[in-house]
């Protein structure tokens, strides 16, 4: 044996040695016992009948919940863009088209608000909806605008969810106007809470009850199908109707993350392993996108940048305080459910960032955004202080330390 | 039994050299790179576990997960450790990669020099 052979044996021998140390897999099961990880089940607790799920569905692509019977659930929650519509800011009444030609054709109503996936909504870990989340469940009680006059009424909090795009002015009630308004917007004046609820429920079922057109009387035919009174209908059996439908249409999907839980350890490259790791040690991603859906829903401020638009005063989007009234929430929003999250672009509450990785990016670096972005108005010049000092503290441990790192990352949240 | 002789002490001469400088040197050129991108990641884990600890802003579970790292880094360290190599170099390399070698001026000078015009 020559120095050559015996130098080879060497090095191979001590290459080996370092196969004593954990490989990704098994950090990765580690990691699947600290955190409890478990494959997600998506099988539906439905027990919706056929005939209510037709119902929905019809309901889900008719105009004629809306006030001036131009825009359906549908308009805004697409198979195209991961049953999001693919666009910074959903646009509501009088708007035309999918996608960006729905802003290009600029005849609708800006609803300024990301429009939010629909993906595994029915599935009973999602306890709060919308950014701000103005509807939760917290027990067996169902949280919203329209307080306790609604109990007992609907099945879910996401069928409560669902009908609430019917009473918002700017998404289903029709255009402002002073001298032309439509039969909704007539009974809904300036009524809040549950007597809004009241008046757009007359105003339907005024509507299903004379049929004006043909859409309302297949959707009249539809309800009675699945054993809805017309004589006595509400906004709550077209939620309870709605809620089947998307139960139905958009079950939460198992992913690749998935199947590499359940067993299968080829699903994962290694950089997306790599990137799991990151995801639930040292980029805390975890501390909050935690749970089978990759959220706690609970609110918190990344500091997205406010812009332009905003549905409160002063084109402000206050956030979860919109909702509370508490100074604390100010700028919060819901954790989003990063299931499929690659194919729901754009991203925040807002749309401000066009991909995952520059919102990635804004929760560990957020002056980057405002350097290449420069404040377009004095009002978003002059509160960016308050956005970033809203910013939760554990976003300051976040310890991705090189670009590979964050490829990683992004590369898993592929597979999520 | 002159030969014998001759043998022995070749194989312990080429022991020697195996031991004291083959083994030492390749396991420093394969591990060292990646000891001292250990040290950095570990370096880390253990400060996150420290001060982020104090006022609870970060769940245990993602702080567990970060030390892991720590665990590869014992390992590589006593890698070479075992090979011969010296507790200095192992300083030498840890303080490098955490950037607390002594500087000289010249390196903070080099970057305000123009290179080009």
């Amino acid at each position: 044996m020559n120095i050559i052979q015996l130098l080879v044996i060497l090095i191979v021998v001590l290459m080996n040695t370092n196969a004593l140390a954990l490989d990704l897999d098994e950090k990765l099961f580690l990691i699947k016992k600290v955190y409890d990880l478990k494959s997600k089940k998506c099988d539906s607790n439905s027990v919706a009948s056929e005939e209510e799920i037709e119902a929905g569905k019809l309901l889900f692509n008719s105009t004629a919940l809306s006030g001036d019977r131009d825009i359906a659930c549908a308009n805004c929650h697409l198979d195209d863009f991961g049953s999001a519509d693919g666009i910074p800011m959903a646009v509501g009444v009088g708007g035309k088209g999918k996608g960006y030609d729905r802003l290009e054709n600029m005849e609708g109503v800006l609803v300024q608000r990301n429009a939010l996936s629909l993906i595994g909504r029915s599935n009973v870990a999602f306890t709060s909806y919308f950014w701000d989340g103005k509807v939760q469940i917290v027990g067996d009680k169902i949280i919203s605008q329209f307080g306790d006059s609604v109990e007992g009424k609907f099945d879910s909090p996401l069928a409560l969810a669902a009908i609430l795009p019917l009473v918002e002015r700017d998404e289903f009630l029709g255009k402002s106007s002073i001298i032309r308004s439509n039969d909704i917007q007539n009974n809904v004046e300036n009524k809040v809470y549950f007597q809004r609820y009241m008046a757009v429920s007359d105003a339907l079922r005024y509507r299903f009850k004379t049929q004006a057109n043909k859409d309302d009387e297949k959707i009249a035919i539809a309800l009675l199908d699945a054993k809805v009174d017309l004589g006595k209908l509400e906004l709550a059996p077209i939620g309870n109707l709605l809620a089947a439908f998307i139960d139905n249409q958009f079950p939460c999907k198992e992913r690749t993350w998935d199947k590499y839980l359940a067993g299968h350890k080829q699903a994962l490259t290694e950089s997306q392993k790599k990137g799991a790791i990151l995801f639930y040690g040292k980029a805390r991603c975890a501390s909050c996108h935690s749970g089978e859906f990759f959220s706690d829903f609970k609110f918190y401020s990344i500091g997205v940048p406010q812009g332009l638009f905003g549905p409160h005063s002063r084109h402000r989007d206050l956030g979860r305080a919109g909702v509370t009234n508490k100074v604390e929430h100010m700028y919060q929003f819901r954790t989003p459910p990063l299931n499929n999250v690659s194919s729901t672009a754009p991203y925040g509450h807002n749309g401000m960032f066009k991909d995952l990785r520059s919102i990635v990016v804004h929760h560990f670096n957020p002056i980057r955004y405002y350097i290449q972005n420069p404040q377009k108005d004095n009002d978003e010049f002059f509160s960016v202080g308050k956005i970033l000092d809203s910013r939760e503290d554990v976003l300051s441990t976040i310890d991705l330390n090189s670009e590979q790192e964050l490829k990683q990352l992004l590369e898993f949240m592929n597979a999520i | 039994m002159k030969k014998i002789g001759f043998v022995i002490v070749v194989m312990f001469a080429a022991g020697w050299l195996v031991k004291e400088i083959l083994l030492p040197v390749s396991v420093a050129l394969i591990y060292s790179k990646e000891y001292m991108k250990l040290t950095y990641e570990c370096d880390t884990a253990m400060e996150a576990s420290w001060y982020y600890r104090q006022n609870e802003s970060i769940p245990k579970e993602s702080e567990i997960v970060q030390l892991l790292n720590c665990h590869e880094y014992d390992k590589i360290r006593k890698i070479l450790l075992t090979s011969g190599l010296p507790e200095s170099y192992l300083s030498w390399l840890g303080l490098k990669s955490l950037e607390l070698y002594q500087r000289s001026p010249e390196e903070f000078v080099k970057q305000h020099r123009f290179v080009e015009r």
